[in-house]
C-alpha cells in the first residue's frame, strides 16, 4: 500500500466534459484546500466531481457512484479501507484528504441526483405525460347525516349506551300515553302527527323507543335511539317532514340531574370543542321532570347576541342577536312514565336526552335548508 | 305572549333592566324569543292634517294631498286606502328617521313630488298595523271617559302625542304554564326570579272580589263542562273608542283595538289570563244565561261571521231561545256588542279544558280565550278579574253600574297538598338541599308551605301542572337555577356498550356499497301510491298491501314506501335533471307492508342500490395507452352484475345463486333474483324504460335490492382458515361447446363436483357462439388453476382429473369439450 494520491487519469478523460459551473461555489476554495494539504489530491478530485455534477442520467450517476463510492469496488472507498497500512504520518494526510473528498462527492452526488429526478418529473424521455389524469373509480360518500350519527352513535357507545331499535310507524300509546301526554292535552299541539289507516301514526320523536325498552329489559340500562321522525308540518327550508333524532336514556338507582349535566357537557364538548360555552335552561315536555334544553353559545358573541367591539359592532350576525342555539332536550324521566312501564320511580331514577341531526349537521357544515338532506344532489352529498 | 315592561313593572317592583328581566325568565324556563321596542322618538314625526284628497294622475292607487304640517302646507303622494280629508294623520317631513332606519327625502313618485309622508302603525314600529295611515283621532282622541279632547296642533312633535316607547319581550309559555299566558303569572315569575315585591296596586287588585247579587237567571246544565259561571248586568254603559293608555296597553300585546268594552275584556285576558266576554244585554232573550251543550242541528254566526253548524260534543252558551256563544271559544255575532249597546252581561267562567279544546277542534277555531281554556285558567281568579275590569269599566264609561248578577259554583275546587322530601330533591338533583332553602324558593312562587321534612306544600290555583312532588323539585332546581346544578362524571355504572349483529351487518352493507364507488341516500319514506306499486311489483308483489297516511300533506307523499327503489329513482332522476352524467346511490332504510288490523305495520330492512351511467368517473381515450372502450361506455348489465356480485362477496353470502326472473317493470330478460343456499335475498337486473319513465328517466338504470335481514341467516359468521397451498398451481384453459339452453351455473356446478379438491379456482374467460360453434351450441372457455396442499401435482394427475370434468359436463350438461 503505497501513499500516492489517485491521479486524474485513474478516471475517464470524458468526465471532464462537465460545466464547471455547475460544481458550485466552493469548488475553488475545496481545490485549495487539497493543495495547500499536500497531499496531491486535488487533480483527481476534479475530475471526479466533474464527473458527478455532469452526469447525463440517473442511470450514469449511479455507475460513476459505484466507481468512486461503492461499498466494494469504489476506487475511494477502497483507500479508505487500506488507511491502515500506511504509516502514521501518511495516515493523517491522506486520511484527511480522503475524508474531505468522500464527502464533497457525496454532496455534489445528492445535488446531481435531485436535479435528474425533478428534471423527470414534467416529462420523461419516452413523451408519456405523467399529470394526464387516470382511469378514476367513483368514490362513495357516506350520507351527511349518516356521518353525524356515526359519530354520535360512536360517542355514546364509548360511554355505554347501545342502540335499540323501534318501529317508525308506531302505536298512539307508545308515541303519547305512555311518555305522559295527557289525551286532548295541547301538548300534542306541538306534535302534527301523521296518521295511518288503521289508527296507528308515524312516530313524531324516538322517545317511544323507551317505553319499548323499558318494557323489555331491566334497570341498569343505557340506551340510544337513533332513527327517522314525522311531523305534518308544511315543508319549507327550515322544516321538513321527515327528520332524524337520537334519543339516549340511562335508568339506574340513584341517577340524577348532574349525571344528566356532567354527560350532556361532555357529548357538547366532544362534538363542539373543548371551549364550547354551553347552558342548562328549564323547559317543559310532558316526558321528563324536571326538564331542560342544553343550548350553546354563539361561538361569534359568545352568548351575548351583541358585538361590542370594533367595525362590526352591533347585533351579532351569525347568531341574529339570539346569543344562544338549541343543541338538545333532556330532563329526568317523568316517574308517570317510569310506572307505565311497571318501574318504581322510588327504587330507580333516569335521565334521557334528545336531538335532532339535522341540526347539527347544519350549524356544523354552514348548510342553510333542511330540504338538501332528503333531496340527494350528487353535488351535494359528495361535499362530505 | 308579549311582555311589555311598562305593564310588568305595574305589578312587580323592580329594580332589574328588561335585559335582566328576559334573561331571568329565560332561565326559568319561559324561553324570551326577543326583545322588541314598540314607537320612538321620531325625529322629524309631526301632527298634521291633511285638507284636501286628489287623485294621482298617473296612478289608480295613489293619491295627492295638501297637508298642513304647522309650519305651512305641503304637498304628499300617498298610497293609503284610507286617506281622507280632515284626517289627523303622522306626517315624516323631509329629513325624518323613521325606527326601521328610513330616511324620509323629497322625492318624486309617479312624476308627482311628495314632500313628505304619511305614515302606518307598523312604519312608526306603534304595531303591526300596516293596513292604513293612523287615523290619530281614533287613536289618541278618546279622553278617560270616552269623551273627546283636542289633538295638539298641526307640527307639534309626533312623540309628544305617543308617549315614551314601549319596551316588550317575547316569550315562549310552555305547555303546562297557563298563568304564564297572562301579565300577573309571569310578573310572578320575575317577582321570584329576581326578589322583588307586588306593588301596592297589584295586592289590591288580586284581594279584590266582585260578589254577583244573585238575582240573575244563569243555569249550569253542564256542569262537567262548567263548573264555575259568573254572570254581571252592567247598566248605563256607553260604547266608545278607548283611552290611550288601554290602546296603547293592547297594541304592546298585539291586540287590535275595537272599543272601549271590549277592549277592557281583551285587557284583563292578557292580565290575569282570564278569559271574558260581554253580550249585549238587550239582546239575550230572557234575559237569561243557560249553559249547556249544542243540540244537534243547532247553528251559530259567530264573531268572525262564519255561520258554523254545531254538535253535541261543543259546549254552548245559551239565552231562553238559542246558542249565543261558543264557550270559551268565541261569542256569537247577534248578541255582540254594538255601537247602540247600553247594557251588557259580562261573562266570567271556568270551562273544562278538554270540552273547550274538543269545541274548538271540531270547529277549527283558536282564539285567545280557547288557547287558555284549553291549557288552564286559574279556577279562583274569576271574582278579582271582574272586579278588575268593573273597576276599569267605570272609568271608561263614567256611569256604569252593575245591575243583576249571579255566580254558580258546582263544587268547591279542593287545594292540592303535596309534600316534599329533602331526600327526593337530593337524589333527582343531584345535590342536598335543605328544607329551608326548598320552602323559599316555593314560598317566592306563593306556595303555602308548611315547615319541616318532608315540607308540607299547598298548591296554588294558578299552578295546574304541579300534581306529583317530583313537580315541586323541579320548582326547586328551577329556583335555584339549573347552572347551579353541579355536573358528575358520566359514571359506568356496570353497563357496557354492546353492538349487536344487526348493526355491524347494516355497517358492513354500508361500507361494502361505498366501496364499489355508490354514495349513500337518504330519501323519503312517504312516496305517492303510483310510485309504491310500481316499485312493489318490481319485487313481485302485484297487490300490495300499502300502509296509506290518513291526513297525507300531498299526493307525492301519501303511502309508506314498500321500498326504498322509488325514492333512489326520484334522486336518480333529480340528478339527471342537474346535468349529473352518472347516478350512482343506495340506501338502506324500512320498507313497509301493511299487516292486519290493529296490527303495526312490518318494517323490513332493505338495501337498494342504483347504478347509471360510466363505469368509470374519469377515463379518456389515449393513442399511446390504447384506453379500453369499456372505461368510457356505460355501466353494461354484467358491470352492473359485477357490483352487486363484489357487494355480496365481501358481505359473505354463503354462494348466491341466481336465477331469471320476470316481473313488471324491468327490462325484459334482463332481471334476476338472487338466493342463498337457505333464503332469498334479493333482486337484480335492469328497469325496463316503460317504468323509468314514470320518473321522466330516459337512461338505463341497473337496480339492486337486498333484504337485509334475510341475509343474516347466511352470511358466514367467522370463517376457518384454510392455508394457502406452498406448491405451484399448474394452469390449463378448457373449452365446452354445450346447448345454448345450458347456464353456465349448471355447467361449472358439473365440473366443480367432478373435479375434486385439487380444483383450486376455476373463472369463465369466454362466451361464444358463431363461426365455428356447431348449431344449437355455444362455447364456454375457462381458465383452471390445480394445487395440492402438499406436493406438486403431476401431469398425468392433472389430465386424469380433466376427464373427469370432461365425462361429468357431457353427461350432465350435454358438453363436448372443444379442442384445439
Amino acid at each position: 500500500m503505497t501513499a500516492t494520491p489517485l491521479a486524474k487519469d485513474d478516471l475517464p478523460a470524458d468526465w471532464d466534459q462537465g460545466d464547471p459551473e455547475t460544481l458550485g461555489a466552493e469548488h475553488a476554495s475545496r481545490l485549495a484546500e487539497l493543495e495547500a494539504g499536500g497531499s496531491g489530491w486535488a487533480g483527481f478530485y476534479e475530475r471526479a466531481a466533474r464527473g458527478l455534477a455532469a452526469a447525463p442520467d440517473l442511470a450514469a450517476l449511479k455507475e460513476r457512484h459505484t466507481r468512486l463510492l461503492g461499498r466494494e469496488r469504489g476506487i475511494v472507498t477502497g483507500r479508505l479501507a487500506t488507511l491502515g497500512d500506511l504509516t502514521a504520518a501518511e495516515r493523517k494526510t491522506t486520511g484527511r484528504a480522503l475524508n474531505l473528498i468522500k464527502r464533497w462527492l457525496t454532496e455534489l452526488e445528492g445535488e446531481r441526483r435531485g436535479a435528474l429526478e425533478r428534471a423527470l418529473e414534467a416529462r420523461s424521455a419516452s413523451g408519456f405525460d405523467v399529470t394526464l389524469p387516470g382511469r378514476r373509480p367513483w368514490i362513495g360518500h357516506r350520507h351527511v347525516l349518516g356521518q353525524i350519527q356515526d359519530e354520535l352513535l360512536d360517542l355514546f357507545h364509548g360511554l355505554g349506551y347501545s342502540v335499540y331499535s323501534s318501529p317508525e310507524v308506531e302505536e298512539e300509546a307508545y308515541n303519547f300515553a305512555k311518555l305522559n301526554f295527557p289525551p286532548d292535552h295541547p301538548a300534542r299541539d306541538a306534535h302534527d302527527t301523521y296518521w295511518v289507516e288503521g289508527g296507528h301514526l308515524l312516530r313524531t320523536h324516538t322517545s317511544p323507543g323507551w317505553v319499548r325498552a323499558m318494557e323489555e329489559l331491566r334497570p341498569p340500562l343505557k340506551l340510544v335511539f337513533p332513527g327517522r321522525v314525522y311531523r305534518a308540518e308544511q315543508v319549507d327550508a327550515s322544516h321538513m317532514d321527515q327528520f332524524h333524532q337520537i334519543d339516549g336514556l340511562c335508568v339506574d338507582r340513584d341517577v340524577s340531574m348532574a349525571d344528566l349535566k356532567g354527560t350532556l357537557n361532555m357529548f357538547a364538548r366532544s362534538i363542539l370543542g373543548r371551549e364550547v360555552k354551553t347552558r342548562l335552561i328549564p323547559i317543559y315536555f310532558p316526558f321528563v321532570e324536571p326538564g331542560a334544553q342544553l343550548d350553546v353559545a354563539c361561538a361569534i358573541c359568545d352568548g351575548t347576541g351583541r358585538i361590542t367591539e370594533g367595525a362590526t359592532a352591533g347585533r351579532c350576525p351569525v347568531c341574529k342577536g339570539a346569543g344562544w342555539s338549541e343543541l338538545l332536550g333532556a330532563g329526568m324521566v317523568h316517574p308517570h312514565v317510569l310506572r307505565a312501564v311497571g318501574y318504581d320511580p322510588e327504587q330507580v331514577t333516569g335521565f334521557a336526552f334528545g336531538m335532532g341531526l339535522e341540526r347539527i349537521a347544519m350549524a356544523r357544515h354552514g348548510i342553510p335548508e333542511i330540504r338538501l338532506f332528503l333531496e340527494n344532489d350528487l353535488r351535494f352529498l359528495e361535499q362530505f | 305572549m308579549k311582555l311589555p315592561i311598562s305593564w310588568l313593572r305595574e305589578w312587580v317592583e323592580l329594580g332589574a333592566s328588561e335585559t335582566a328581566v328576559a334573561d331571568a325568565l329565560t332561565r326559568r324556563g319561559f324561553y324570551v324569543e326577543g326583545i322588541e321596542t314598540l314607537g320612538g322618538a321620531y325625529p322629524g314625526v309631526v301632527v298634521a292634517r291633511v285638507l284636501e284628497v286628489s287623485r294621482h294622475p298617473n296612478a289608480d292607487r295613489l293619491s295627492l294631498c295638501r297637508v298642513d304640517g304647522g309650519a305651512g302646507e305641503l304637498r304628499v303622494v300617498c298610497g293609503a286606502p284610507n286617506v281622507r280629508a280632515g284626517m289627523v294623520v303622522p306626517l315624516a317631513t323631509i329629513g325624518a328617521t323613521l325606527p326601521g332606519g328610513l330616511v324620509i327625502k323629497k322625492s318624486k313618485i309617479r312624476g308627482e313630488e311628495s314632500q313628505g309622508m304619511l305614515c302606518s302603525a307598523r312604519e312608526l314600529g306603534l304595531s303591526e298595523d300596516h293596513e292604513g295611515i293612523v287615523d290619530l283621532e281614533r287613536t289618541f282622541g278618546a279622553g278617560e271617559g270616552g269623551e273627546a279632547v283636542a289633538l295638539p296642533a298641526s307640527g307639534t312633535p309626533l312623540a309628544a302625542l305617543v308617549g315614551t316607547p314601549e319596551v316588550v319581550l317575547e316569550v315562549e309559555v310552555p305547555f303546562n304554564r297557563p298563568d304564564g299566558l297572562g301579565i300577573v303569572g309571569l310578573a310572578r315569575e320575575v317577582k321570584a326570579a329576581l326578589g322583588g315585591r307586588w306593588t301596592t296596586a297589584a295586592r289590591d287588585r288580586l284581594a279584590a272580589q266582585a260578589a254577583a247579587r244573585g238575582d240573575f237567571d244563569l243555569t249550569l246544565e253542564d256542569a262537567e263542562g262548567c263548573p264555575r259561571y259568573l254572570a254581571q248586568a252592567v247598566e248605563g254603559v256607553r260604547i266608545g273608542p278607548s283611552p290611550r293608555w288601554l290602546r296603547r296597553r293592547l297594541d304592546g300585546v298585539g291586540q287590535r283595538s275595537i272599543n272601549n268594552v271590549v277592549d277592557l275584556t281583551n285587557l284583563v285576558l292578557f292580565e290575569f289570563g282570564q278569559p271574558l266576554h260581554a253580550f249585549d244585554l238587550a239582546k239575550l232573550a230572557g234575559p237569561a244565561i243557560l249553559v249547556r251543550r249544542a243540540r244537534a242541528g243547532e247553528r251559530i254566526v259567530t264573531l268572525d261571521g262564519k255561520e258554523r253548524a254545531l254538535d253535541p260534543e261543543v259546549l254552548v252558551i245559551a239565552d231562553r231561545e238559542r246558542p249565543v256563544a261558543l264557550a270559551g271559544v268565541m261569542g256569537g255575532a247577534e248578541s255582540e256588542v254594538t255601537a247602540t249597546t247600553t247594557a251588557l252581561l259580562l261573562e266570567c267562567a271556568w270551562f273544562d279544558p278538554r270540552r273547550v279544546r274538543r269545541g274548538a277542534r271540531s270547529l277549527e277555531l283558536s282564539t285567545e280565550a280557547s288557547k287558555r281554556y284549553e291549557r288552564g285558567v286559574d279556577p279562583e281568579i274569576g271574582p278579582a278579574a271582574t272586579a278588575r275590569f268593573l273597576e276599569l269599566l267605570a272609568r271608561v264609561s263614567p256611569g256604569a253600574r252593575p245591575a243583576a248578577g249571579r255566580e254558580r259554583r258546582a263544587g268547591e275546587a279542593a287545594v292540592r297538598t303535596l309534600t316534599l322530601r329533602t331526600a327526593r330533591v337530593a337524589r333527582l338533583i343531584g345535590v342536598a338541599i335543605g328544607a329551608e332553602e326548598s320552602a323559599r324558593h316555593l314560598a317566592a312562587m306563593d306556595f303555602a308551605v308548611t315547615a319541616g321534612d318532608p315540607l308540607t306544600v299547598a298548591v296554588p290555583s294558578w299552578r295546574p301542572d304541579v300534581t306529583l312532588e317530583d313537580d315541586l323539585v323541579e320548582e326547586v332546581a328551577r329556583a335555584r337555577g339549573y347552572d347551579q346544578i353541579p355536573e358528575a362524571p358520566p359514571a359506568g355504572r356496570g353497563v357496557h356498550a354492546v353492538r349487536s349483529e344487526r348493526e355491524r351487518r347494516v355497517a358492513r352493507a354500508r361500507g361494502a356499497m361505498l366501496a364499489r364507488g355508490l354514495s349513500e341516500a337518504w330519501t323519503s319514506s312517504m312516496v305517492s301510491e303510483r310510485e309504491a306499486l310500481a316499485t312493489a311489483a318490481l319485487l313481485g308483489d302485484a297487490a300490495p298491501a300499502l300502509v296509506r297516511l290518513t291526513n297525507p300533506m300531498s299526493r307525492e307523499s301519501q303511502v309508506m314506501r314498500p321500498n326504498p327503489v322509488a325514492g333512489l329513482l326520484r334522486a336518480c332522476a333529480h340528478n339527471l335533471r342537474q346535468g349529473a352524467q352518472a347516478v350512482r346511490l343506495f340506501e338502506v332504510g324500512a320498507g313497509f307492508r301493511a299487516r292486519g288490523a290493529g296490527e303495526l305495520p312490518l318494517e323490513r330492512l332493505m338495501l337498494a342500490a342504483i347504478a347509471s351511467g360510466p363505469a368509470h368517473a374519469h377515463a379518456h381515450s389515449d393513442e399511446t395507452l390504447k384506453a379500453t372502450d369499456s372505461a368510457l361506455q356505460p355501466l353494461d348489465l354484467f358491470g352492473a352484475k359485477g357490483l352487486w356480485e363484489a357487494w355480496l362477496e365481501e358481505m359473505r353470502v354463503d354462494t348466491p345463486g341466481w336465477r331469471a326472473y320476470a316481473a313488471a317493470g324491468w327490462k325484459p330478460g334482463a332481471s334476476a333474483e338472487v338466493a342463498s343456499v337457505t333464503s332469498h335475498i334479493g333482486w337484480a337486473g335492469s328497469l325496463s324504460q316503460p317504468l323509468l319513465r314514470g320518473w321522466d328517466i330516459e337512461v338505463p338504470v341497473h337496480l339492486f335490492v337486498v333484504l337485509l335481514d334475510a341475509l343474516s341467516q347466511d352470511a358466514a359468521g367467522r370463517p376457518r382458515a384454510t392455508l394457502p397451498g406452498r406448491f405451484p398451481p399448474v394452469r390449463r384453459d378448457l373449452a365446452f361447446f354445450v346447448p345454448v339452453a345450458v347456464t353456465h351455473a349448471a355447467l361449472v356446478a358439473a365440473l366443480r363436483g367432478a373435479a375434486g379438491e385439487w380444483l383450486a379456482s376455476l373463472e369463465l374467460f369466454d362466451v361464444y357462439a358463431g363461426t365455428g360453434t356447431p348449431e344449437g351450441m355455444k362455447s364456454l372457455a375457462f381458465a383452471l388453476r390445480f394445487q395440492h396442499p402438499e406436493r406438486t401435482l403431476t401431469e398425468d394427475e392433472i389430465l386424469k382429473v380433466q376427464e373427469r370434468m370432461t365425462i361429468a359436463a357431457a353427461r350432465e350438461c350435454g358438453a363436448q369439450l372443444r379442442e384445439r
